[in-house]
């Protein structure tokens, strides 16, 4: 959970031209936004950190409206995906760019084969999350990577808690059914 | 292929997108994020005597000369109304337009305009503009000479002229030929 109080106290102090107050914000919810943007547009650095500078400009300049009611981070959010989803549903699916995320380092893989398997299974769901599309992808992201809760998503999107639970449902599904042709049912 | 582990697992596609790569903000994305908040400027020191020289400037500008119009719109225009000061008589010397009072607001354009009844008499003028780096910025050599007198200067006729690339105070001067009247600052810069 994320420190409310303090994230309204750094805001009101960003917006009284407080630069440090505006950096912490920057240190603590930038890198969460551009990975996520970054996942979100299946690896283009280029068009992450556009949306990710766009989203903090936008944040900036509406401080004043930030009360507090949500965590920063998901009011940051929704103000960085609603041109990034637009963008996106008009282009076509693209193969992932893996080049910005291939160096990360995997937790869990010790052995070799161990990692040759990580590295498997993270080139197929990326492959799988590049061709399913961007709101699906986007909220399946928001869940299961990012972590956030169903009234979390729900604000975040700007939709409805039933809404938030179906479109997940048809994520989950848009995605299994993309990768049935390269894993066994039981992995589904 | 997504491979099995001995642990039960609840969802292997939740796992399998939690354990996509996060990666950090880059350097130079957090020093853009950070360069790119419009926090508003520190205001500026006032510096008092330049200022009130300013305003003294202003209010002699303002007894001396004819008129100042700015016009409204997106590329504000300026009248720049060059007159002589006192009864029109012929002007032979440029030396004389040295007293012709110039005036022009801030702004990328000028508009200059002799009102002389006699400018017809003023063939051969040159008027030229010049930037605080001494460029050429504004010429009218159409005033030159071989132009029969009657096509040179109708009055009241108005030059609009765009300063383009000036930079800092521009000085009007009047030449005929190699001899150029002292020059006559504009009191403003191009912004």
């Amino acid at each position: 959970m994320e420190p409310l109080e303090d994230d309204r106290l750094l805001a009101a102090r960003a917006r009284d031209g407080d630069h440090n107050a505006y950096a912490e914000l920057v240190d603590r919810y930038g890198g969460r936004l551009h990975a996520m943007l970054l996942h979100l547009c299946a690896g283009d650095a280029d068009l992450a950190a556009e949306f990710t500078q766009e989203a903090f400009v936008r944040a900036f300049e509406r401080l004043d409206l930030f009360a507090g009611g949500s965590a920063f981070y998901t009011w940051l959010y929704r103000l960085a995906r609603n041109r990034a989803i637009d963008l996106l549903a008009r282009r076509k699916p693209v193969a992932m760019a893996d080049e910005h995320l291939a160096d990360i380092p995997q937790i869990g893989a010790s052995t070799p084969i161990d990692r040759l398997a990580a590295d498997e299974q993270r080139a197929l769901v990326h492959a799988g999350m590049a061709r399913i599309s961007p709101e699906h992808r986007e909220v399946l992201l928001l869940r299961e990577w990012d972590g956030m809760d169903y009234d979390q998503i729900a604000i975040a999107l700007g939709i409805a808690l039933g809404t938030v639970k179906s479109r997940l449902n048809r994520a989950r599904a848009e995605l299994r059914s993309v990768l049935a042709p390269h894993v066994c049912a039981e992995d589904l | 292929m997504i491979t099995t582990d001995s642990t039960p697992r609840r969802d292997p596609l939740a796992a399998a997108i939690r354990a996509l790569p996060r990666p950090s903000l880059p350097a130079g994305l957090r020093h853009q994020l950070l360069a790119s908040a419009p926090f508003p400027r520190p205001r500026q020191i006032i510096r008092w005597p330049r200022l009130i020289a300013a305003a003294v400037a202003a209010a002699l500008a303002v007894a001396v000369l004819p008129i100042a119009i700015p016009s409204a719109g997106p590329h504000p225009m300026i009248m720049a109304r060059v007159a002589p000061p006192s009864a029109p008589a012929p002007i032979t010397d440029p030396s004389a337009l040295a007293a012709w009072p110039v005036s022009v607001i801030r702004s990328t354009t000028v508009e200059i305009e002799l009102s002389t009844p006699q400018a017809s008499a003023i063939g051969g003028l040159v008027v030229e503009g010049l930037d605080a780096r001494g460029r050429v910025v504004l010429s009218r050599p159409a005033l030159g000479p071989g132009m029969a007198p009657a096509a040179l200067v109708v009055p009241g006729e108005r030059w609009r002229v765009d300063l383009g690339q000036a930079e800092g105070v521009v000085t009007i001067r009047l030449r005929r030929g190699s001899e150029i009247a002292p020059a006559m600052p504009i009191p403003t810069t191009v912004p």
